[in-house]
């Protein structure tokens, strides 16, 4: 039974995260489940490892032909082997190597290599926690098949439509079914490590993690003494000329489809490879037979590895059954039946005529670099969508040699460094992966497209010629006679009377003067652009019972909020993400106010209520939206409880006659919507009055209970945020999305290019004063006009090298937005968002619906950050870490957090939530550390 | 993709090179007949070898020379015929835009340039004037001959001079040049240590390539083969990375000119300085001929030097080809001078030399005053249309598919016509060639046509109807080196000991050329004077981009290579604000005396008072406050008061005269004419009046001006100066490990160039060919990650448990 080897082999369990508001899902989270707490089945007991497998947990397996359903309630994995203490992360520092290299030495146990470790006293400790987090890179054989199968490796990225939780999975669960004797396919990182990697740039956790090489030959060797391989020295000599080409990487580029975690198949998925082997790798899959030399994993019988390399392989072993499939034409669809070049060694054969089990007949593309996304080979696999495909071609791929799983963001960064995308399109790539909107889609896609790098090329272009023109003069205008008459005449003939061009402004100025104000109305335009991008804040705010978190609910379309005649029943802010015409906005439920002496309902104020009183005073000052929700039957204390959240301590500090102004107009602000609730309870409730009659002074008269003028409300609502994000003020028709791109089709979407325009902007002001002096300031002029060139250079990249550098901290990393949550524990696991933008505020809502702090509020961030949540409610850690894309005084915002688990009640969770600076990744240890 | 050098396992070649050669020689007897001093000192055997073997005697040349006979080594100079020594081949200026910063520079660090111009310029001009001070450059045109003997005795002393005029007491003059002997010889090869403890690195060679090499290796035919193989195993590199060289220098093969013997002379360091000679072909029209330039006037071209061209070759130099040319000398009194405009030479002149500045001297001193006047005059439509129409006549070059790799920035009149097609004329400055000669040089004019039709180009425009050509223009090509085989000490890549100056790195003009040969001969002599008197090898001396156009220059050139003749501008410099003609003294002279470069106790004294000067100008300007309103009504509120001291409230706030001057109109001099007034008008300060209003001499008058306005620029830049050092000079850790793991950004190729090299700094690693920018960020991050971690293992190691 071919499979049934796998399946003992190799189990996984994604672990998917069902989100409460399914919108805020944006990351996903997996887990090896399997690899924290399965023994690893022997190859040589196959039916042991079956056995041991058989226990009542679903598990999901590369055919698919074990439905791996699972139900939301279980999550728990108990450790089968004493030593798989499951799911704790190994820490990044300790007496030994964070990762090496593990060796299976057999059915039930991994180990690392003994040279790898340098301290003996916890290895068995130590071992498990790796293979609780083993990450494989790829994993295919050696000669003897000493197969062990060991997870895979786990990759996580956000889905394209940002709604699933679990996604791509990248790494295949066991996909590797024998262990690999080369170093580079001996490669485990941790989770951790994958997440790291899944950045642009090395960071410090994956020097720390992945070891120094040179730890790992020995083992190799002698592993592959063991095994005898008398190829050993070919594969060397061959992994050596190969060691000049880039990885090839390959992973599930479609949402849905195999992500098994939960959202089941689809019908199609597209696998994407990408490297200098994808050509090879797609012949392989093409063949229907193992070509001679072409067998990634060589037959036990098969006298040793050999070397996946196709037909270009040097030796010139003329086994007469090689085959070479034919092509599919380049940049042309075609339809084609896969094989399973796994199936080799599976299948004597003998028995089966050496044909390889077909995996799926899908439609085949190829791109050969570099007229392709990433600008290397790349080969696209429309495969059906259901997991057993999707993870059936994958494991087939990871077979291959110099085949493996690509990082989070890794296309995208490939093609960044090919040349393929400038830094403004791999930011907006990023925008439009995490779009959450149709609005937001389509600002990232106008960015996407170059709209946005054309004009600030443009401009750039622009400046650069006045530059150029000003150098010129400098350069030339006095002295080879080069451009003698560049000064349009105005010397006269008299050379010693030679204004030495400064008559050049007279052309180069009005252009300056254009310049500078397109980038004006750009810069006016700007907010608009980042609101859209990072959404909108609508904080409910009221007194107590006013009808929040119903009208929460009711906009929600679910009970998202707890709802009670208890008055203070909501404590914490709870958020709710809402697409609003397109806008994404984030609706924020938050306690009600009442003073400290009320007694409402026998119960009284708590030191938790006032708490969530606080947060609800800076939920609505950092909102961009407050809809005041009044009580009809109590309209003055309504009112003035909004008006007092409004305004705020420091204003309520102030003296009494401005601060009445200020509460006065606080109403009046343009960002603040009363609403009546209750209309349905209060006297002349008759259907006859229309609900204006209703509600009196108040704009909106709304009824939660009955739904009634509902609708108004929420299409004002609405917009009022699609004004808050186009430019035309005038929001009665309902602004479109011509009056949102802005005069040039492009807006400014992040605070970087703001930023950059802005001083480019202030440059060009004084060039003007500069240039309009004469004496003296020619020289500093052009100095302003470079000044400017260069900070518009700093959006696009294009730049200086020296200038480079310090553009690439702030900025680069920040464009692998990609949000990666990764975890892996026997029970609760979690999704986690992070991204946005609330200043100083760490937010974790959803189940445990409780704040967190951030540790430093002062603090600036730039780059990616990570939380760390832990439970340590169970034995295991929970671990998510998460990129968080930022800039400014962005922080985490909106982090959701839920549990699968059935019993994983919020009140029992003690969190650790801590935030480290992107560019100290100090701070990313430090969080880390307490938990390990 | 970049392989490191091979070794040249097959030294025979050379060994029998040598072995064909004459017997060594140990010192040229009686080298040359006039060089008395080398005679003299020849019969000394401790002679027999030198610290630095200068060869070329031009800019560069001379320039090298002196600068590594003031660092202490003993220098010998290798010239063809020192008659030529200090010849303008070309144009008979000095200076200009960029190129006077160069000028000022090298003599801030106590170079000859700006002295001998000083003495022999005839015509002083401050070229824009009036855009800024950041940009002007100083030029001077010379008295060719005058420059000539100025620059001989400079190097000789009077001794050899037979022209000997006027002035001076200047000792140096005198004396010549010490540790500096000069030799008539023509430099045929070097001698080399080959791979003898010289670290190597394994050759990547595959062994066809050897074995194809080691067929080769006797016939001479080949080596042009080998050496194209060579060379595709590019030699850029990290910068001084002294296990990539493979030879080291041992002395240099001459001929001596007059005895026409094979001598050769040891020396542990070699400065090339060969012009235009390497491998030089002349041409006029079709006519070609090999040289390395005309002498002078005449018909007689001096030799192009082709041993060393082969040499280099076969070392894998990467050689290009360029080409530049020289218009036509005139007949002055064939001009009809009144048909063209006058300009005249400013008065009073500006000294290049900081020491004339200080003494307050003025040039010129050559002509006694007696300035000369140029003259302008211009090509016109029938000028354009000879030109276009004689153009099948020009020569046909090697570079560039036979249109020649020539001067963008000086083109000739072919290519200004061809280029310019709109333009219906074009300027040329008919330029007297000195004081005592008829011969104009006639501006932008250069184009090797056949004699006939220059002259009859000349004749269609407007003052030269009847112009007589002295001598022909022409053009010559010549091999250069890429210079990005160099270090930023000019030392080559491969060969230790061997430095490169001049335009054999791909530059134009004198003071590019002057500028390398400072740079080069201050290393050669610190390295090789070190080693003699057995120290420690010094500290390199490098000048960084944002410490002098020098800097500029060579970091260009070594750093980014060049494919075309490159010239120095003012906005290749991106500290230009910074980096002005005005006080290049402050920013070098002190840095040039802790290199042993400026031994001149006067200019250092110089440096000293005007620093002084300058800061009493300052303070005294920060000191000097008036009410905003009090400035306004003084100097005008347009300019000095704005609308801000009419703003209510703003009446009592007082502004320093620093202040004042910071705003665009406002000028020096307006404002110590309000301060005198101010002064004047408080009689009970007079005892304070005289401290206040020190006269300002004009050389400090200048920079304290410049440095006013410019300081918040300046400011700026310092920052821009400071993270640029501070990323250039990161360090990177020794142990770091490049593989693909750790840096899954960087390909494959430039992991392998990085773990070969391992540059030390961030600075070397910008020279790596083939690392992207890209990749260079990368590894900075990276390396900031593991500084990072490494503190804080330490910190973690060092706290207890």
């Amino acid at each position: 039974m071919p499979w049934g080897e796998s399946r003992g082999r190799v189990r996984s369990r994604p672990i998917s995260i069902k989100g409460r508001n399914t919108i805020t899902h944006l990351v996903v989270l997996a887990a090896l489940s399997l690899l924290s707490s399965r023994p690893l089945p022997s190859p040589r007991s196959s039916s042991s490892s079956s056995s041991s497998s058989s226990s009542s947990r679903h598990v999901p397996t590369f055919n698919g032909s074990t439905p791996t359903t699972r139900t939301s309630s279980t999550m728990r994995y108990r450790p089968v082997g004493s030593s798989y203490a499951m799911g704790m992360p190994i820490p990044y520092r300790r007496t030994v190597p964070p990762i090496t290299p593990v060796r299976v030495h057999d059915s039930t146990t991994i180990s690392s290599p003994p040279s790898a470790v340098s301290s003996g006293d916890d290895d068995d400790d130590w071992h498990c926690k790796t293979t609780s987090l083993v990450r494989w890179r790829s994993g295919y054989d050696d000669a003897v098949g000493a197969s062990t199968c060991v997870g895979g490796a786990l990759s996580l990225h956000p889905s394209r439509d940002g709604r699933t939780v679990a996604n791509h999975q990248r790494g295949v669960f066991g996909g590797c079914r024998r262990l690999t004797t080369h170093r580079w396919k001996t490669t485990i990182t941790t989770i951790t490590t994958a997440r790291c990697r899944a950045m642009p740039m090395p960071s410090t956790s994956s020097l720390a993690m992945s070891p120094p090489s040179s730890s790992i030959p020995e083992y190799v060797a002698g592993h592959a003494n063991d095994e005898g391989s008398e190829n050993e020295e070919d594969d060397d000599v061959d992994d050596d000329r190969e060691d000049e080409e880039e990885d090839t990487i390959f992973a599930l580029s479609s949402g849905g489809g195999g992500s098994s975690l939960g959202s089941g198949a689809t019908a199609v998925s597209v696998i994407r490879i990408s490297g200098p082997r994808a050509l090879r790798a797609l012949r392989e899959l093409l063949s229907p037979r193992p070509s001679s030399r072409s067998t990634m994993t060589s037959s036990m019988s098969g006298g040793g590895e050999v070397g996946w390399d196709g037909t270009s392989s040097s030796t010139s072993s003329s086994s007469s059954s090689s085959y070479t499939p034919r092509m599919p034409t380049a940049r042309m669809a075609c339809l084609r039946t896969l094989y399973d070049p796994l199936s080799d060694d599976r299948s004597s054969p003998s028995s089966r005529d050496g044909t390889r089990d077909p995996l799926d007949s899908a439609l085949v593309l190829s791109f050969p670099g570099p007229r392709s996304f990433t600008g290397e080979d790349v080969v696209e696999l429309h495969c059906h969508g259901s997991r057993g495909v999707v993870s059936g071609i994958l494991s087939a791929l990871s077979s291959l040699r110099k085949l493996r799983p690509a990082d989070p963001g890794e296309f995208t960064q490939r093609a960044y460094a090919n040349g393929k995308l400038g830094l403004v399109e791999v930011e907006a790539l990023s925008d439009l992966i995490v779009s959450d909107t149709s609005l937001q889609r389509k600002q990232a896609l106008r960015q996407f497209d170059g709209r946005l790098s054309r004009l600030y090329q443009g401009w750039r272009t622009e400046l650069v010629r006045g530059l150029a023109h000003a150098e010129a003069v400098i350069d030339f205008g006095d002295d080879e006679a080069l451009l003698d008459d560049v000064d349009d005449g105005t010397s006269g003939g008299d050379v010693d009377n030679n204004d030495g061009g400064m008559g050049v402004w007279g052309t180069i100025r009005p252009r300056m003067s254009a310049l500078k104000a397109d980038m004006d109305r750009h810069l006016s335009d700007a907010s608009r652009g980042e609101l859209l991008r990072d959404g909108l804040r609508v904080a409910i705010v009221g007194r107590t019972n006013a009808g929040k978190s119903s009208l929460l609910n009711l906009l929600a379309g679910r009970d998202a909020a707890i709802v009670s005649s208890t008055p203070g029943t909501t404590r914490d802010v709870v958020e709710v993400v809402l697409d609003l015409g397109g806008v994404r906005c984030t609706l924020l439920d938050t306690a009600g106010l009442r003073a400290g002496g009320e007694e409402e309902g026998g119960i009284r104020v708590d030191d938790v209520e006032v708490e969530g009183m606080r947060r609800a005073r800076m939920a609505a000052r950092d909102a961009h939206i407050v809809v005041g929700v009044v009580d009809a039957r109590d309209r003055a204390r309504g009112l003035e409880a909004v008006r007092d959240l409004i305004v705020g301590d420091d204003e309520n500090d102030n003296d009494d006659d401005s601060s009445e102004q200020a509460v006065g107009s606080a109403l009046e602000r343009d960002n603040v919507i009363c609403v009546l609730n209750k209309l349905d309870l209060i006297d002349g409730n008759d259907s006859s009055a229309t609900i204006g009659e209703r509600s009196g002074d108040f704009k909106f008269g709304i009824s939660c209970a009955t739904g009634e003028g509902v609708e108004d409300f929420l299409s004002s609502l609405t917009k009022k945020a699609l004004s808050m994000v186009s430019n035309d003020d005038d929001s009665s028709d309902g602004p479109s999305m011509l009056s949102i791109e802005g005069a040039e089709g492009a807006v400014i979407t992040r605070a970087r290019h703001r930023r950059h325009v802005e001083a480019a902007s202030e440059a060009l002001q004084r060039f003007e004063v500069l240039s309009g002096q004469g004496h003296m300031a020619l020289d500093v002029a052009a100095e302003e006009l470079r000044l400017a060139a260069s900070e518009l250079g700093r959006i696009t990249g294009a730049i200086d090298v020296e200038n480079i550098l310090d553009v690439l901290f702030a900025d680069f990393w920040s464009t692998a937005s990609s949000l990666l949550a990764i975890s892996s524990c026997n029970s609760e696991i979690s999704a986690v968002r992070a991204r946005g933008n609330a200043p100083n505020e760490v937010g974790w809502g959803g189940g445990g619906e409780r704040h967190v702090p951030a540790p430093h509020p002062e603090r600036r961030w730039a780059g990616p950050s990570l939380i760390v949540v832990y439970n340590s409610r169970v034995d295991n850690a929970l671990i998510v870490v998460s990129l968080v894309e930022y800039y400014d005084d962005v922080r985490v915002r909106d982090v959701d957090f839920e549990f699968d688990g059935d019993d994983s009640s919020p009140s029992q969770m003690t969190t650790t939530m801590r935030l480290g600076g992107g560019d100290d990744f100090d701070g990313m240890n430090r969080a880390m550390s307490p938990i390990w | 993709m970049l392989t490191p050098p091979r070794v040249l396992g097959d030294s025979s070649r050379h060994r029998h090179r040598r072995g064909k050669s004459s017997p060594r020689v140990a010192i040229p007897r009686d080298a040359s007949t006039s060089s008395s001093r080398l005679s003299s000192s020849s019969s000394s055997s401790s002679s027999s070898s030198y610290d630095v073997i200068v060869i070329g005697g031009g800019h560069a040349g001379s320039e090298a020379a002196c600068a590594s006979a003031r660092a202490g080594a003993r220098t010998l100079l290798i010239t063809q015929d020192k008659s030529t020594l200090g010849e303008l081949s070309c144009n008979p200026s000095i200076g200009g835009i960029g190129k006077g910063h160069l000028v000022r520079e090298i003599d801030a660090l106590d170079g000859i340039m700006g002295e001998v111009a000083d003495r022999s310029g005839i015509h002083f001009r401050m070229l824009n004037r009036r855009k800024g001070p950041a940009v002007r450059g100083p030029r001077a045109q010379m008295d060719r001959d005058v420059y000539k003997s100025n620059m001989r005795r400079l190097l000789l002393g009077n001794d050899d001079v037979d022209h000997r005029d006027d002035d001076d007491d200047d000792n140096r003059a005198l004396r010549g040049m010490m540790n500096l002997d000069i030799m008539e010889a023509s430099a045929d090869d070097l001698l080399l240590d080959e791979g003898v403890g010289i670290e190597t690195l394994a050759p990547l060679a595959d062994p066809s390539e050897d074995s194809s090499r080691r067929d080769g290796g006797g016939g001479e035919g080949n080596r042009g083969e080998v050496a194209r193989l060579e060379r595709s195993k590019s030699l850029s590199s990290a910068s001084a990375n002294a296990s990539n060289r493979r030879a080291r220098i041992r002395g240099v093969v001459a001929i001596d000119s007059n005895t026409k013997e094979r001598i050769e002379i040891e020396s542990s360091t070699v400065v090339l300085t060969t012009g235009t000679f390497l491998r030089g072909v002349l041409m006029i029209g079709r006519e070609r001929y090999s040289g390395g330039r005309h002498l002078r006037d005449s018909e007689s071209v001096e030799p192009p030097s082709v041993g060393l061209a082969l040499t280099l070759e076969r070392f894998g130099f990467p050689l290009g080809r360029l080409k530049t040319g020289t218009p036509a000398r005139l007949d002055g009194r064939t001009i009809d001078w009144s048909a063209c405009l006058v300009q005249p030479s400013e008065k009073p002149a500006m000294p290049f030399s900081h020491v004339r500045q200080s003494r307050g001297e003025e040039p010129p001193l050559a002509c006694a005053g007696r300035l000369i006047d140029c003259y302008q005059t211009a090509t016109n439509e029938e000028t354009h249309r000879m030109v276009m129409e004689y153009s099948h006549l020009l020569p046909e070059y090697d570079g560039m598919d036979g249109k020649g790799n020539g001067p963008r920035y000086c083109p000739s009149i072919y290519k200004k016509v061809e280029r310019f097609a709109e333009r219906k004329s074009h300027n040329s400055f008919l330029e007297p060639e000195g004081l005592n000669t008829h011969i104009v040089y006639p501006n932008g004019m250069s184009g090797p046509y056949p004699e006939e039709i220059q002259q009859k180009i000349f004749r269609s425009m407007k003052g030269l109807e009847k112009v007589e050509i002295v001598r022909p223009g022409y053009d010559v090509e010549y091999d250069f080196v890429n210079p990005q085989v160099l270090t930023h000490t000019l030392e080559t890549k491969s060969i230790a000991g061997l430095y490169l100056a001049g335009q054999i790195c791909g530059t134009t003009g004198y003071e590019e050329a002057a500028a390398q040969g400072i740079i080069a001969g201050a290393n050669a002599g610190r390295a090789a004077g070190a080693a003699h008197r057995g120290e420690k090898a010094p500290v390199p001396f490098v000048l960084g981009r944002d410490e002098a156009y020098i800097g500029v220059l060579i970091d260009d050139l070594v750093t980014r290579g060049t494919f075309e003749l490159y010239r120095m501008f003012t906005s290749q410099a991106e500290y230009r604000i910074s980096l002005r003609a005005d006080n290049t003294d402050l920013r070098l002279t002190r840095k040039g005396a802790e290199h042993g470069l400026v031994t001149d106790l006067e200019r250092l004294t110089a440096l000293d008072m005007r620093r002084t000067l300058i800061e009493d100008n300052v303070e005294r300007l920060r000191n000097f406050k008036l009410f905003v309103t009090d400035w306004g009504s003084r100097g005008g509120n347009n300019l000095m008061g704005g609308i801000a001291a009419h703003r209510p409230g703003r009446e009592s706030h007082k502004k320093c005269a620093e202040e004042v001057l910071g705003m665009p109109n406002v000028s020096l001099k307006m404002v110590e004419d309000i301060m005198a007034d101010v002064l004047n008008e408080s009689p009970g300060k007079s005892n304070d009046l005289s401290s206040m209003m020190i006269p300002t001499p004009s050389s400090v008058y200048d920079t304290v001006k410049a440095s006013m306005k410019y300081k918040s620029y300046v400011v700026r830049q310092e920052k821009d100066i400071e993270s640029w050092r501070k990323a250039q000079g990161a360090r990177i850790p020794p142990n770091i490990i490049y593989d693909h793991a750790r840096m899954p950004t960087f390909s494959k190729e430039e992991i392998k160039k990085l773990d070969r090299f391992r540059p030390t700094m961030f600075v070397e690693t910008s020279q790596i060919s083939g690392l992207t920018p890209q990749s260079l960020v990368y590894l900075y991050h990276h390396v900031m990650k593991l500084n990072k971690e490494t503190r804080r293992e330490k910190r973690e190691e060092n706290a207890p448990v």
